[in-house]
């Protein structure tokens, strides 16, 4: 597909760019506070009611089979690092984040601002994309540990509410390995890594005015989605087999 | 054979009264009185932006006055609801200067939507009746293509299509032939005249002296929101206002 | 004191948006009553929304169900609770997982999708030329669609949950080596029945989530280009908001009622 040849395309370049160190560090900072910062609201609200729901789901389950819910905080803490807090704010990432490239760059290059760079010998890869994903990769770390901690709080409210969990309890990292952790952090920089590229590809592919940029924001979410719950898939696997 | 009422013995069909209205610092209509008489072919004139399309647009509900009243067939337009609004514009039906056709459609199917939702029939019987309409207008073979493979002419004509199949009384047209070949622009105006001729009440909003001479029984001329004339097409291109003048015999310098 | 300001016209603007996300709504199910929308139209919506993403939610939820198994692979090595992971597993899937992300993969696709269009038309006055030709948008481009996603996404949650099932046992069985035996009898054993039917109503619920946010944000557009982007962009922030939400209520609603 011809979007999949420009992603490739977008990430040697990009790689290219960063190696030669040709990076504006201005231009990150600014876009990891458009990405990071800005959407930290979004991420903490959303993780919070999937804090709630995760707590509440499990728990109600655990009763049915065990009412002893010792390991309830032991386990959520285990899980939301491994994965949830990961694969959420990735989608939550890819959602807020995805649309916004893709509709940034989509309505440069349908009103001809991407021709006009490339003619004033300005590479809209490094200009436009290596900042992005830079500071995505970044905010894909950070956003993920904030959603970690936001859904782990919100989730103890409801241990402790719902079913007498005291905090004491709940707040335990008896199950957490550094295997967990380093399967969060790299799920969390993998799909913060893989989102920009995904999403500027779109945003470059635009063409057709409000329509083409309405196309390419859509096929950007619907992508870079997929590409984000492919990668957890991934890397669960990987990590839990290989290692 | 019934003489049709001359021009002084019809009725107006669509009256505005002390309309005003501004978009924002912009005051497009500083206190308009028109009527429009039926079964005329009227004419609204003027320069690019004095609010030719803002009059019109009032007349079908698409805008709704700042200040003054408008009327179709004596009841008021501009404190309808959307259901009756839409009630209206099966009988008075306005015409975008932009073609606006739906291009997640074709050809065929932007006439064939109005059929089936106005007439009530299948998918197939809209279809065929709106093959019918289109070869009437020469645009039979353009059916199943996409509405951007057309000329802007031809979509045009289509959009013309379009609104023609609710059958109206009353047709608004804004602007058809600005952008349009010489050719394309005697077909249509060919067309307005034999609407005009089976009965269908008129309005054209054109700068198009030609088509006026040719087509027109009245003309209004809007300068600057304010009407500079109203009446029979002898007057407006005999008229002694300044303006008018002007504008008639295309001089630059001047009011317009 | 700029960010007090900046925190009221943010409330203002949270305000107005719900406000216009309930005008919607109410316009939505008005029109539904009598049903008298576009039923051609209808039947384009369900093909295109429904048949068309079959391919997505299959995918989406095959690989959801090996995640969920993967993830609970280290409790049934250190506790040899086969059954908890098929549990987990399968039941996660059918009232949590499920309509969850299938709600999110969907809204990508479908209600990014819906205020593209709308949007689009909007700037391009064929909304405007609608009206004009006596044709309510309300009952030809919207309620078809919302009536389309809404059936769509729970007819996809059931095919959804099958094919999670179905990777969760495939992952048991040839990942973890854990006989698929006895996956499918732990999951029988589970109340089954009581969470397709939690998660159905979630996805009824998601779905008309979806379609009134993204009319919403559609019809709303103003500015062209940049403003249909920006419309997109606002649609999938909310309803994934929303989606989340409201699955948080359903759920707890649920518990409650003693589901």
């Amino acid at each position: 597909m011809k979007t999949l040849v420009l992603i490739v395309r977008l990430l040697s370049q990009s790689l290219w760019s960063i190696g030669r160190l040709r990076v504006n560090p201005s231009e990150v900072l600014r876009q990891y506070f458009e990405a990071g910062v800005r959407s930290i609201l979004f991420v903490s609200v959303t993780m919070a009611f999937i804090g709630m729901l995760g707590v509440y789901q499990t728990a109600s389950q655990m009763a049915k089979v065990l009412p002893e819910f010792s390991v309830l905080g032991a386990g959520v803490i285990q899980m939301g690092i491994r994965e949830l807090a990961p694969v959420m704010t990735g989608l939550l990432l890819s959602i807020r984040v995805g649309t916004g490239y893709a509709a940034e760059i989509g309505t440069m290059k349908v009103t001809d601002q991407i021709e006009a760079m490339k003619l004033s010998n300005v590479d809209p890869v490094e200009w436009l994309v290596v900042p992005r994903l830079l500071a995505s990769t970044g905010a894909g770390l950070s956003l993920g540990v904030v959603g970690a901690v936001v859904g782990i709080a919100t989730g103890m409210v409801v241990a402790y509410t719902g079913f007498s969990v005291l905090p004491d309890t709940y707040l335990s990292l008896r199950f957490v390995r550094m295997h967990d952790l380093t399967m969060g952090v790299t799920k969390c920089l993998a799909m913060g890594f893989a989102i920009p590229l995904v999403s500027c590809a779109c945003g470059f592919e635009a063409e057709g005015g409000s329509e083409g940029v309405g196309r390419a924001t859509t096929k950007a979410v619907v992508m870079s989605s997929m590409v984000v719950i492919l990668l957890d898939a991934f890397i669960s696997v990987f990590w839990e087999v290989v290692m | 054979m019934i003489q049709p009422p001359s021009r002084e013995e019809r009725n107006p069909i669509a009256r505005v009264v002390k309309l005003e209205k501004a978009f924002g610092e912009n005051r497009v209509l500083t206190g308009v009185d028109v009527s429009f008489c039926e079964g005329c072919c009227t004419f609204v004139a003027g320069p690019s932006g004095t609010g030719k399309s803002v009059l019109v647009r009032h007349l079908v509900g698409l805008i709704k006055p700042d200040v003054g009243e408008v009327y179709y067939r004596d009841k008021r337009v501009d404190t309808l609801n959307e259901a009756a609004l839409l009630k209206l514009r099966k009988r008075c039906t306005y015409v975008f200067q932009h073609p606006t056709l739906f291009d997640s459609m074709t050809v065929k199917e932007n006439v064939s939507v109005v059929l089936r939702h106005h007439y009530h029939l299948s998918k197939d019987q809209a279809d065929a009746r709106a093959l019918v309409q289109l070869e009437k207008m020469g645009l039979g073979d353009f059916g199943p293509q996409s509405p951007n493979q057309l000329s802007t002419g031809q979509q045009k004509m289509v959009s013309i299509a379009r609104a023609l199949a609710l059958e109206p009384e009353t047709l608004i047209l804004d602007e058809p032939t600005t952008g349009l070949d010489p050719y394309a622009a005697r077909q249509l105006d060919e067309l307005v005249g034999k609407l005009n001729q089976g009965g269908m009440t008129m309005l054209v909003i054109s700068h198009d002296l030609r088509s006026i001479r040719r087509l027109a029984d009245e003309v209004v001329f809007l300068l600057q929101g304010k009407v500079r004339y109203s009446g029979p097409t002898p007057g407006f291109f005999g008229s002694t206002d300044p303006a008018v003048r002007q504008f008639v015999r295309g001089e630059v310098d001047g009011e317009v | 004191m700029q960010w007090v300001s900046s925190i009221g016209k943010g409330t203002l603007d949270i305000t107005e948006l719900i406000g216009g996300l309930f005008l919607t709504l109410a316009r939505v199910l008005r029109s539904l009553v009598p049903p008298r929308f576009d039923t051609y139209e209808l039947r384009r919506q369900l093909y295109i929304i429904g048949v068309r993403s079959i391919p997505i939610v299959i995918l989406t939820a095959f690989v959801v169900g090996i995640i969920m198994v993967v993830q609970t692979a280290t409790y049934v090595h250190k506790t040899g609770a086969t059954g908890f992971a098929a549990a987990v597993g399968g039941v996660a899937v059918l009232s949590e997982i499920g309509p969850a992300l299938i709600g999110i993969m969907f809204s990508g696709r479908v209600g990014a999708n819906a205020t593209a269009e709308f949007g689009t038309m909007v700037v391009s006055e064929q909304v405007d030329a609608l009206k004009a030709l006596a044709i309510d948008p309300m009952r030809f481009l919207v309620v078809p669609r919302f009536v389309a996603i809404v059936v769509s996404l729970v007819l996809l949650t059931v095919i959804g949950d099958v094919f999670g099932i179905l990777g969760g046992m495939a992952t048991s069985h040839f990942v973890l080596h854990i006989d698929w035996q006895s996956f499918v009898n732990a999951l029988l054993e589970s109340e089954l029945l009581d969470e397709l039917l939690v998660g159905l109503i979630k996805a009824a619920t998601f779905g008309v989530v979806i379609s009134v946010v993204s009319t919403t944000y559609g019809f709303g557009v103003k500015g062209g280009a940049r403003g249909v982007g920006r419309a997109v962009n606002g649609c999938v922030v909310t309803t994934a908001l929303g989606i989340f939400m409201l699955d948080y209520v359903i759920t707890y609603l649920w518990f409650l009622w003693g589901g």
